[in-house]
């Protein structure tokens, strides 16, 4: 009896333990295989194993040649900086022969890795897994001021320059419901940042645009089809076929294949060959390419001002900024797209930016917590934060009381830091080159790109034109506009309903009748009046009602935010851009931006073909489902100021457009400029007169204050 | 009244924890009111204990009369001792009147305990009521009001629109007083036993006679 | 004279409301000539005004007019500098709106400072005054006893006494912010004002919680009186007399008593309000704040010494009683 009773718990728990293991087995084989499975299946990702054709194993020999090589440019370039240009080739020459036999300069060692890859015997650079070798693990600094250690790949996998999103608290954007996203009263956090923004800028999203291949018939080539690079990718660290999607989701990961394909070198090496950086198509799809040449890996270090400005002078300077190093390797093949018209023409070079003439690393501001890199506090856009509340600002270094030289004005000037953002003095204007309006709907052939390329119809970087002066508190809207009031106003400043939904600048309003007029020449059909209210007047798609509701709502919910903290005077890129508009998701700021598919729309200049192709990718398709409906658009929705996201899908079965309208965003975006500082800032006379940059009365000063502001006796009474 | 028909019993009624909490909270509760006083009264000329040290004394023996209090409590419940805080509900009021009446009057007039302690029941029905008040209500608010003027951060910041440290403060003061009164209550009426130190002597040994026909006992007077 | 020279001034239409922090000055046509017009009317009132008196109604409109003119500058929050020999910001700023609050919102800015002022900058110290007594002098005998009583116990204080550089009045009194109204404040209030006076030179509560570890509760203590409770002779109101560091009280009951310092000092201008619409005993007990050994209620200490007092009479009658009793029987069964 005793005996059977043992019997049979034994085999009780042994039942129980095969029970247990086939659930382990089972919820293994779930996360390992089924769900990556169905994942793929789901969005039409695509995931496989990575190889670079720069990626070869070295000789010895060869090893030792390229050392010799590296280390004697490096030499070469030491005593160029030793030896100055004195007009005499030859006595330069041979000064600088000389110089780069002094001991210093031999003994000089600027690629520790030479010596530590041949420790290691490292004969072949094959990406992450070759630095993990040694870095697997890393110490950084946390928020704590405590050193921790942290798994080196995985801190990178988490940064905001993989995966582009983060579903966490730190936006310093708001909804236009006033709901701070994913702030303390969102629903829920959805995953928000620019891999799932649509924006005007470069017409796309990462889905649709990671990276694709065009068919271009540059005057140049006489007629052959060239094949050119573009999209997304080339500007981001992950090497897939896809931005890092899973990333997007409550549970997965990115595959290992996927880390692998991280770029380490764009920002560690010193050498970095940007025409390595073009699209290459393989079996499984398309994807950027990478330069994985043990030469640049050999010159590995702490990241150089050149290695942020290898993708991020293309949003400072633009690729139309003479020293743009990457717009001069547009690459071996497949070469890249050089963009006109920048985001912002703001180039970071000793030239044009006084903190780079001082021989600043980006660093030194943007101080990094392992990869992580700090943005600033502010922030009027929905790219993601790595380092939410690291502040990034001008006072960190040059204090409260900044201006020390002018001992005759430096109180008064200090006394400005009250009500100015340091940029709005010391920014004077940006290159003529920053584009204000993009029109998608009317391309025009590009002859010397060989494509059909969008229109800039504006393009200037003056105060007043290109770039405006708004309050700012270091918040935007969910759609880019700066918040901020006036700190003795009296709701007279609206930016919503004045300065961001009007052009009323003659100048500006005569380009756009010009640009328009010239549109008219390939699209017979363009009424140019019209052309010209439509941009100058973007809430004209909406009734009076419409619009007065829209009023209603900025003093309901916007001015609230636009009250919070301190506000300054800042200056701010402004942006438009016309592009196809899903009207089933529409509110009273905006509606659901649709992407173009590039290569479509580059070859054939026909935009709605190219819209049509985008929408139908796989992943744009389940936006409009149930699960990713309830997951993240809804919340989405209701930052727009709308209740939920409608799933009607803007495709018919027909393969025709249904409620898809074209229509310049509802007002103008606002951009943070921070960069192209000027040592000398601007003069009272630039403000305190009647033709001064800032609109007093539009900044929301009474008329009499406006006035005044307008009017220093000071200034009038002296010759200066 | 026959002595000879009750049958009389000695039983370990005060177990060894009982007595030494008893002692200790004796103790304690002593240097919490000598040096409450102190406090309270303070004053630069007259030092009764210096206000220093009388803080230092009162927050210690707070801490531990505190500490007691808990095992007490704790130890009540898992001991059994608890069973003479078990109030007899039935005829409540009438056996306090007949205690009351005991000592205004009966003790005057020699007359017997009319509820001497028993295994089952220790406390007369005044005695319980009073416990029952001083170790359920009094000692735990006195104890939670010492803690919120110990650590002021604790005190809620405002009460009804007053700041919150006062009424605190108040009630602690007030319930010192009761339970001032209480303490010479009670050391009186140790004195009310057999002989004048019997009460003493079993709070020290823990042994009690008990008699056994303790209800015959009631139903005869 | 003076009031003529001001009524001279050009003025702006009633409409301006908000006129005072707004810096409404000379209209904006003919602005020259306008201009020498400010400066010569600033000339005048100088020499006119020797030594200030309140000014009445009637001029109060043309003051705060002068005195937005110089706020129009000295009113930006960071009007402020980093002072070459000290590294320290030096902040030039002047609150518009507690200036207009303060004791001094009458006074035109010109009254005091004089120097130079058509210079840009202003060269440095163009105040005339640096004492209160420099202006505060030909006042009612009772003030000025008051005001040289101040000045005594002020060169008595360690500050005086160990030279300082610069202390001067304004150290701790802001000129333009300083209201007597604020002494009736909530004590709250008050120690945060006050202590804050203080942390300015002698570092944050924080950094002093250490220097006061003998105060049981340092940080609590700190936040709850204010320094000068202890660091000024005791008893009285010398609270201008700041005494060194190792003079300061240390003994509890000087507070935690019924006759408590704090009574004399920070309670002093409480204690009388409170006391005027409660009476005296209300007036202690009904303050926000309970200092165990001062806030007694005289009402619950007579209850308790009568309860305690009441429960030992009780029991030694009793004990009397019984003691009585057991005697008769006693002898009645002998």
């Amino acid at each position: 009896m005793n005996a059977g009773d043992k019997v049979n718990r034994t085999i009780k728990q042994k039942k129980f333990l095969i029970g247990l293991v086939t659930l382990a087995v089972v919820a293994w084989l779930a996360k390992a295989w089924f769900y990556p499975l169905f994942f793929e299946e789901y969005t039409g990702v695509v995931n496989a194993p990575l190889t670079y054709a720069s990626s070869k194993a070295l000789t010895d020999r060869e090893i030792n040649n390229l050392a010799d090589d590296l280390t004697q440019s490096y030499r070469a370039k030491r005593a160029r900086e030793m030896v100055p240009d004195e007009g005499n080739t030859f006595i330069e020459r041979i000064r600088r022969e000389r110089a780069m036999e002094l001991k210093s300069v031999r003994d000089g060692s600027p690629y520790p890795h030479i010596k530590y890859f041949r420790q290691a015997g490292i004969n072949l650079y094959e990406g992450p897994s070759t630095c993990l070798r040694c870095h697997a693990n890393m110490h950084l600094t946390n928020v704590k001021g405590e050193i921790v250690k942290v798994n080196t790949l995985d801190d990178v996998v988490d940064t905001v320059h993989f995966r582009f999103q983060k579903n966490s608290r730190g936006f310093s954007t708001f909804g236009f419901d006033g709901r701070e996203v994913n702030g303390e009263e969102a629903l829920i956090n959805i995953p928000m940042g620019k891999i799932d923004r649509a924006c005007g800028l470069p017409g796309s999203f990462s889905w649709t645009g990671w990276a694709e291949l065009v068919k271009s018939k540059p005057e140049s080539a006489k007629g052959e089809v060239v094949m050119r690079s573009e999209g997304c990718g080339q500007c981001h660290i992950g090497g897939n076929y896809h931005p890092a999607t899973e990333k997007m989701m409550p549970i997965g990961d990115v595959p290992e294949s996927a880390k692998q394909g991280i770029d380490c070198l764009v920002c560690h090496a010193d050498i970095y060959d940007m025409n390595q950086r073009v699209v290459i198509e393989d079996s499984h799809g398309r994807r950027w390419n990478q330069d994985r040449s043990l030469r640049s890996a050999l010159t590995v270090g702490k990241p150089k001002v050149d290695s942020c400005l290898n993708c991020h002078q293309h949003n400072l300077g633009g690729d139309a900024f003479e020293g743009n190093r990457a717009a001069k390797n547009l690459g071996n093949i497949n070469e890249r797209f050089v963009h006109e018209g920048a985001k912002r023409a703001t180039p970071f070079s000793p030239a044009t930016d006084v903190h780079s003439a001082a021989g600043m690393n980006c660093l030194d501001c943007h101080t990094p917590q392992g990869h992580k890199i700090p943005r600033g506090l502010q922030g009027v856009d929905l790219v993601a934060n790595d380092l939410p509340e690291k502040p990034v600002s001008c006072e960190g270094c040059h204090t409260a009381s900044p201006h020390l030289r002018d001992v005759k004005n430096r109180a008064i000037l200090n006394g400005h830091v009250a009500r100015l953002a340091c940029e709005t003095c010391h920014i004077k204007e940006l290159a003529d080159y920053s584009v204000v309006l993009r029109d998608w709907i009317y391309p025009i052939w590009d002859k010397k790109e060989g494509i059909y390329s969008y229109v800039d119809i504006y393009q200037s970087g003056k105060p007043g034109k290109g770039m405006t002066y708004l309050w700012f508190n270091g918040n935007g809207t969910f759609l880019a506009n700066a918040l901020g009031d006036n700190p003795t106003g009296d709701n007279r400043y609206n930016p919503l309903m004045n300065q961001l939904v009007k052009i009323d600048d003659p100048d500006v309003l005569a380009a756009i009748r010009k640009a328009a007029e010239k549109l008219k020449e390939t699209y017979p059909d363009i009424n140019v009046d019209q052309y010209v209210q439509e941009v100058a007047n973007p809430l004209s798609p909406f009734t009076p009602e419409q619009i007065e509701s829209r009023r209603q709502w900025v003093e309901e919910k916007i001015r609230p935010l636009m009250r919070k903290g301190i506000s300054r005077i800042t200056p701010f890129k402004l942006f438009n851009a016309r592009m196809y508009e899903d009207m089933g998701n529409q509110g009273l700021f905006g509606a659901m931006i649709l992407p173009f598919d590039y290569a479509s729309y580059y070859e054939t200049g026909d935009p709605i073909k190219s819209v049509k192709i985008a929408i139908k990718s796989p992943i744009v398709r389940r936006m409009y489902e149930e699960p990713f409906k309830l997951y993240m658009m809804d919340s989405f929705m209701t930052y727009f100021g709308v209740k939920t996201w409608s799933t009607d899908y803007p495709l018919t079965a027909n393969d025709e457009l249904k409620h898809v309208e074209k229509h310049w965003m509802r007002q103008m975006a606002s951009l943070m400029v921070n960069h192209g500082i000027k040592k000398e800032g601007r003069e009272c006379r630039d403000c305190h007169t009647e033709q001064g940059i800032l609109d007093f009365d539009k900044l929301g000063y009474s008329p009499e204050r406006a006035k005044e502001l307008r009017h220093l006796p000071e200034l009038e009474n002296k010759t200066k | 009244m026959n002595p000879e028909t009750v049958m009389k019993k000695k039983v370990l009624l005060y177990p060894l924890w009982v007595r030494l909490w008893h002692w200790s909270n004796a103790l304690f509760f002593i240097l919490l009111l000598v040096s409450g006083i102190s406090l309270h009264f303070a004053d630069p000329h007259t030092p009764f204990i210096p206000f220093a040290m009388a803080r230092v004394i009162h927050n210690l023996s707070g801490l531990c009369l505190t500490a007691g209090f808990l095992l007490f409590v704790v130890n009540n419940w898992r001991s059994g001792n608890s069973r003479h805080y078990r109030p007899v509900r039935r005829l409540w009021l009438n056996r306090i009147m007949k205690q009351a009446d005991f000592y205004s009057r009966g003790i005057f007039l020699g007359k017997h305990h009319p509820f001497p302690p028993t295994w089952e029941q220790k406390f007369n029905p005044l005695q319980q009521l009073t416990y029952l008040v001083i170790m359920y209500l009094v000692l735990p608010t006195v104890i939670v009001t010492g803690f919120m003027l110990w650590v002021p951060e604790w005190a809620p910041n405002r009460i009804l629109g007053m700041d919150g440290f006062w009424p605190a403060a108040v009630m602690h003061y007030l319930i010192a007083v009761a339970l001032g009164i209480f303490f010479i209550g009670h050391v009186y009426l140790v004195t009310v036993g057999e002989t004048l130190t019997s009460q003493l002597k079993k709070m020290v040994t823990g042994w009690e006679d008990i008699s056994l026909h303790e209800e015959n006992d009631h139903e005869r007077r | 004279m003076k009031t003529g020279a001001l009524r001279k001034l050009p003025t702006r239409p009633a409409s301006s409301a908000s006129g005072m922090s707004q810096g409404k000055f000379p209209e904006t046509k003919g602005t020259t000539r306008e201009y020498s017009r400010f400066w010569l009317t600033v000339v005048l009132l100088l020499w006119a005004m020797p030594c200030p008196a309140a000014p009445d109604s009637g001029q109060h409109q043309d003051v705060a007019q002068l005195n937005a003119w110089c706020l129009r500058c000295h009113g930006m929050s960071t009007m402020q500098y980093l002072d070459p020999t000290s590294g320290q910001s030096r902040n030039l700023h002047v609150d518009s709106a507690k200036f207009a609050l303060s004791d001094h919102g009458r006074q035109a800015c010109v009254t005091c400072h004089r120097n130079q002022l058509t210079d840009l900058p202003h060269p440095p110290a163009t105040s005339v005054h640096h004492s209160c007594g420099d202006c505060h002098r030909g006042e009612k005998l009772i003030q000025r006893m008051r005001l040289v009583g101040i000045t005594a116990q002020f060169n008595k204080s360690v500050h005086l006494q160990r030279n300082v550089p610069g202390f001067d009045c304004f150290s701790c009194h802001n000129p333009h912010e300083s209201r007597l109204e604020d002494i009736a404040r909530p004590e709250a209030d008050v120690v945060q004002r006050d202590n804050g006076i203080c942390s300015k030179c002698h570092g944050t509560l924080e950094t002093n919680a250490g220097k006061h570890a003998v105060i049981p509760k340092a940080s609590l203590h700190l936040k709850a009186v204010r320094c000068l409770d202890c660091h000024t002779p005791r008893p009285g109101s010398v609270i201008h007399a700041i005494e060194p560091a190792a003079r300061a009280e240390r003994t509890c009951e000087a507070c935690h008593s019924r006759n408590s310092i704090l009574l004399t000092k920070l309670y002093k201008y409480r204690l009388h309000e409170s006391e005027q619409r409660a009476g005296f005993i209300n007036g202690v007990v009904l303050s926000d704040y309970y200092v165990i050994g001062m806030t007694r209620h005289p009402f619950l200490d007579a209850l308790g010494i009568l309860g305690m007092g009441g429960a030992l009479l009780g029991v030694l009658l009793h004990g009397a009683g019984r003691w009585l009793a057991m005697r008769r029987r006693t002898n009645h069964e002998s």
